[in-house]
């Protein structure tokens, strides 16, 4: 055998070589970075789970009553009776139906006017869909 | 004479480097043929970690979803005293004493154990774990768990129970459904290297088996409406127990559950067995006038009595069985209808002679006094209803009016839910429905019928004697504003040593509302309530202020 061509052989075996360590570094490292990253997640979840019981600790009945009652408080359930029901002549239920072209020319009007008056941006003016 | 010189060297060189070279073969043999097996096992033990994974425990809520009973990360802290100096120990002595309030005496005893490890506190939150970390104390570390959390705090703690220092069911539906809520240990297998850091490269997985979710029948509001009503009373009256329960009369689901006295739950360890005993179905007691109600029953369904048939009531004294029984309030003549509504102890006799011992009996039993509910909750008793065979010629003076026979709390919800109900018996339940962590039904409980105890012409007619006796009778507290509502109240004596005591009583009061179309029923019974001690005076008022908001609330969420 020429000793270039031992050479050769050496070189791509020493090549083959490093790539698989590089390989194996790089897994490795990838695991660090993984099992670090997983700490951060569990340690949100952890911080999520206290926040969430903290919450239902304060929305509990418990917690809510103790304080809404608290003194003895007269406050009570409301009865249907003790509920104010506002009365209107306008009837809502049977409006005339308005047909979609006056609804968009009010509302080209509406715009037009909005766009001499108002000083903002047209962007900013613009109806909201 | 020089190339001698330099072979010699030579192969004194090339011995050298051979023997050299023998003893790394030698070793290398040594190792690879007879140490590898040792040395590979050596590896794979440092390698290689072992993880038990904790499953999550099963939440507990309420029928409307609100969380009871749940789970958060926990911190235990734990120390290494032999690898910890002097120096190290002083300080985590002086420190974490006052921080978690620990003894001394108790860390000093801990830290110097020739251990690498022992408990210092377990299941601290994750802002005492991270205050603890700030004091950087060497020898000192954490193991991470999880902690049962009651944001309720004493509310439905009886029923709820609690679970232990490693996550297992020790009490109440924690412990009766423990099986269910515990979930399965998983476990994995993952690397680590020579500084014990831990690679996310997992060699084998078996994930953990989470617990199931109980979602109960009890609804928190209703409930703390319940529990704010009952420690008022319990506190008024100075009674030493107290056991409050709503049913939805139409499905036996139970919505309330209230004993007192009661305790926190995330303290259950500082308080005695006493405030932790559910009352409501591991007590019996001698129910006293709201038994009439099955005298009652039994007197319209056989069609011996109707509401307007007249009995005399002595005026107060009745000899039965050469034992005088007396009136609270001496009668003359009083129709059925005002027996029952004044609870006239001599007119219920008269009733009961009239029906006679065995039909009492099997209306008693119709009533499933004297077995037990088979309400899904530890420790339920059956009470005591005896044998016809085994009456005495007083008791059937003493049967009909609550005396000789010991019930509990849920078996006079019960029978109650019944006659409202039109006389259909239902059987109670606490929980509505069991459901996986990704929501999927596992177990459903649903309304059972258990029997028709009455027919529901006479349970409609007993409804209305009922309402009398809010009306006119013995209940007038218990009438609440714009709603008719029917119940009947008791008063009965304590047996303390073998004698009927004549200071202390059993204050009672069950009833449904609204008589028309009954959405809940309830019992009330107060232990030893003093000065006042009848059920009229202190136990109706409780269900009046309770069925007041209870029904407003039901209407307000529209009974869901």
């Amino acid at each position: 055998m020429k000793l270039s061509r031992f050479f050769a052989g050496m070189l791509v075996g020493t090549i083959l070589a490093l790539s698989y360590v590089q390989l194996q570094v790089q897994i490795f490292d990838l695991a660090y970075q993984g099992k670090h990253k997983e700490k951060l997640i569990t340690k949100l979840m952890d911080d999520n789970g206290d926040v969430k019981s903290n919450i239902s600790q304060l929305q509990s009945a418990n917690h809510l009553g103790d304080r809404l009652l608290d003194d003895r408080s007269s406050l009570q359930f409301l009865s249907q009776d003790q509920i104010v029901k506002l009365s209107t002549t306008y009837d809502f239920d049977n409006l005339p139906a308005k047909s979609p072209r006056t609804v968009q020319v009010a509302e080209k009007r509406s715009n037009f006017l909005a766009s001499i008056f108002s000083v903002k941006s047209q962007a900013e003016a613009g109806p909201i869909r | 004479m020089n190339n001698q010189k330099r072979h010699l060297r030579f192969n004194l060189v090339f011995l050298v480097c051979l023997f050299g070279l023998v003893i790394f073969a030698v070793k290398l043999v040594f190792i690879q043929v007879f140490n590898a097996s040792y040395l590979a096992k050596l590896a794979e033990k440092q390698h290689n970690y072992f993880i038990e994974l904790e499953p999550r425990r099963g939440g507990i809520y309420d029928r409307k979803l609100r969380p009871l009973a749940l789970n958060v990360a926990a911190y235990s802290l734990y120390a290494k005293p032999k690898a910890m100096t002097e120096q190290a120990k002083k300080k985590a002595i002086r420190e974490l004493g006052s921080l978690l309030n620990l003894q001394t005496d108790f860390l000093q005893k801990r830290l110097s154990k020739e251990k690498y490890f022992v408990w210092i506190e377990r299941k601290l939150t994750s802002i005492t774990a991270e205050q603890i970390k700030a004091m950087k104390i060497d020898g000192l570390d954490f193991i991470k768990e999880s902690r049962r959390y009651y944001p309720n705090q004493s509310l439905g703690a009886h029923l709820i129970g609690f679970a232990g220092m490693d996550n297992r069911g020790l009490d109440g539906l924690e412990l009766m459904y423990d099986h269910y809520l515990k979930g399965e240990f998983g476990w994995t297998q993952i690397i680590r290297d020579a500084r014990n850091r831990e690679l996310l490269i997992e060699r084998g997985f078996i994930p953990p088996k989470n617990g199931f979710d109980f979602v109960l029948t009890i609804d928190e509001t209703i409930q703390f409406i319940a529990e704010r009503a009952l420690e008022e009373g319990f506190i008024q009256h100075h009674a030493i127990g107290a056991s409050l329960i709503i049913m939805n009369p139409k499905t036996g689901e139970i919505l309330a559950l209230v004993n007192r006295p009661t305790y926190d739950l995330s303290r259950f360890s500082e308080v005695n067995q006493d405030n932790r005993r559910n009352r409501a179905v591991t007590d019996m007691y001698e129910p006293g006038s709201v038994f009439k109600i099955v005298t009652a029953a039994a007197a319209l369904e056989e069609g011996k009595v109707t509401e307007s048939d007249k009995f005399f009531c002595e005026y107060g004294e009745y000899k039965v069985g050469g034992h005088i029984l007396h009136d609270h309030t001496k009668h003359g003549t009083l129709t059925f209808r005002e027996v029952i509504e004044q609870s006239s102890n001599i007119g219920t006799t008269k009733i009961a002679q009239l029906l006679g011992a065995k039909t009492i009996y099997k209306y008693a039993k119709l009533f499933r006094f004297g077995m037990p509910t088979g309400i899904n909750l530890i420790g339920e008793v059956k009470g005591v209803m005896k044998d016809t065979s085994q009456w005495s010629k007083t008791s059937i003076a003493a049967i009909p009016i609550g005396h000789e026979v010991t019930v509990t709390a849920i078996q006079l919800v019960c029978a109650i839910s019944a006659i409202a109900n039109d006389g259909l018996y239902m059987q109670p339940f606490v929980v509505k429905y069991i459901q996986d962590q990704e929501g999927e039904l596992i177990k459903e409980f649903k309304p059972q019928p258990v029997a028709q105890v009455i027919s529901a012409q006479t349970a409609r007619r007993l409804k209305e004697i009922l309402a009398g006796v809010v009306e006119t009778g013995t209940g007038k507290l218990a009438q609440i504003p714009d709603v008719r509502a029917a119940g009947k109240t008791g008063t009965a004596q304590k047996i303390l040593g073998g004698q009927y005591s004549h200071n202390k009583f059993f204050a009672s009061f069950i009833g449904f509302a609204p008589v028309e179309d009954p959405k809940i029923a309830m019992v009330v019974i107060f232990d030893e309530p003093h000065p006042s001690y009848y059920g009229g005076t202190v136990a109706a008022p409780v269900f009046k202020r309770v069925a007041e908001d209870v029904l407003k609330y039901l209407a307000a969420s529209h009974g869901n």
